[in-house]
């Protein structure tokens, strides 16, 4: 056989191959894991994505035992122990954490603030039963909720709560941080299309692996209305975090009581049903989901207004949906109109 | 180009078009079972225990679920599905009634159990911001 004929066979093969769609696809690692009293799911795409997997999972785990105050050993629960006793020194992540928490609760007004623990405890939102405090109680226990009163010292990197009896909980902070550390080690793998969801708050890294954009559905506060989803965000590259009433609550005498409080009144926050951000820092959009959360469609479109990087889709108790800011251009609201009855339940 | 050369590449050509047609006929079957009918997948601890068509549950057919603490039962709609039973404190999963859409999920902290539909519908979702 002459070598001509050889080379044309060679190339045909090739061609075909190559036609059929034999190129490598990239590798896909799912896995889910409860850290940080959630469930946290990561799929990711590329050649080393198993081992990105495992390392982003090994870097949350780490940061839940940092962060979770209802660990005896964690930092945050060294802090609280010490609470008008004296300065703790803490990693450079909870510390870091802490003066993000501080920033935006200046913002804020203290509509999101880090020392509602004593307010959780006394409520105990899924721990006690339907339990709704007296207003003398509340007001006892509001004494200890204020940011102003933690004192960061950055030099000595010590944080003192300086009021006996305040306790910080970074449950509105930790898992957002916790996925924006995760992704920054899958991308440290090679991983630029990977979708990771740490109870609700969500990264969608890059794009699908079939290039479009990435698809994230935000679920209706009321699905007792006949509607799962309030709208859907095609996007890339952000994350969507979203605060709703209907993730811990009791319903007693008509009234929802749920776990998201007003740090000014004491009481579950009752101005909106539902409060989602998207944005570029999770973290960041963690706080900003229950700052909005707490300050209601109004303050809380002037807070976004202010912010220019993140974009925000509100929900009333009346089922009126506001949309605020950046990233939100291809937003499609896919619920039912006058579905909504009594929404406040 | 001999006669021997022809035959051979007549011969290559049938051989490369065959096995190309049956790669793109498996390629397409599996999409046809992957992604167009959405399925149902039961974890446990974060391990897969079941996968089947969200069809296959047909409204009123219940499944159970050993999780943590004890069992939880879902039950099937017409092309959905949700949580009935529990045995957690505070029965949110219950709360959250039916799920159809791939992306969405229902997740009941306390038995370790998470109820997921995946695959693909019109709305084509990859996740759930809740």
């Amino acid at each position: 056989m002459r070598k001509t004929t050889m080379k044309v066979a060679v190339l045909l093969v090739l061609t075909v191959i190559w036609l059929s769609g034999c190129k490598r696809a990239p590798k896909e690692a799912h896995r889910t894991e409860f850290l940080m009293d959630t469930t946290i799911t990561i799929t990711a795409y590329g050649s080393q994505s198993e081992q990105a997997v495992e390392a982003a999972f090994a870097e949350m785990r780490r940061l839940a035992d940092l962060m979770n105050a209802n660990d005896s050993n964690s930092e945050v629960a060294l802090i609280n122990k010490n609470a008008g006793l004296k300065p703790v020194r803490v990693s450079p992540e909870t510390f870091k954490l802490l003066e993000m928490s501080l920033e935006y609760s200046e913002l804020s007004n203290g509509a999101f603030d880090v020392t509602v623990r004593p307010l959780v405890e006394l409520w105990g939102i899924g721990k006690k039963d339907k339990y709704v405090p007296s207003e003398d109680e509340i007001q006892q226990v509001l004494k200890l909720v204020d940011y102003r009163k933690i004192i960061l010292d950055p030099q000595k990197r010590t944080v003192f709560l300086s009021v006996p009896g305040m306790g910080i909980d970074l449950g509105g902070v930790a898992k957002g941080y916790a996925a924006d550390q995760a992704k920054e080690v899958l991308k440290k793998y090679k991983v630029n299309s990977a979708l990771i969801g740490a109870g609700g708050n969500i990264w969608a890294m890059g794009v699908r692996p079939d290039g479009q954009k990435w698809r994230i559905g935000i679920r209706h506060p009321r699905p007792e209305t006949g509607n799962q989803l309030m709208a859907v965000l095609p996007c890339q590259d952000v994350t969507v975090v979203t605060s709703g009433d209907y993730e811990r609550y009791f319903v007693r005498d008509g009234m929802r009581y749920h776990h998201i409080f007003d740090p000014r009144t004491g009481r579950p926050a009752n101005k909106l049903i539902s409060a989602t951000v998207v944005g570029t820092n999770s973290a960041e959009a963690d706080i900003l989901s229950t700052a909005l959360f707490v300050l209601g469609a109004e303050q809380g479109q002037t807070l976004i207004g202010k912010l220019e990087h993140a974009g925000a889709v509100l929900m009333t108790p009346e089922s009126q949906v506001f949309k605020a800011g950046s990233h939100l251009s291809e937003l499609e609201l896919v619920y039912e109109e006058g579905k909504t009855s009594d929404a406040r339940r | 180009m001999t006669q021997g050369d022809k035959t051979v590449l007549i011969v290559v050509l049938l051989v490369v078009l065959l096995v190309g047609g049956f790669i793109w006929l498996w390629k397409n079957h599996s999409q046809v079972t992957d992604v167009d009918v959405p399925q149902v997948v039961i974890e446990v601890n974060g391990e897969i225990k079941e996968q089947f068509p969200l069809t296959d549950l047909e409204p009123g057919d219940r499944r159970q679920i050993e999780g943590a603490l004890g069992y939880s039962v879902v039950k099937g709609g017409e092309n959905k599905v949700m949580m009935v039973e529990s045995p957690c404190p505070d029965k949110i999963c219950i709360g959250m009634g039916w799920i159809s859409h791939p992306g969405e999920a229902i997740v009941c902290l306390p038995n370790r159990v998470i109820i997921r539909v995946i695959g693909s519908d019109k709305l084509d979702l990859d996740g759930v911001s809740q």
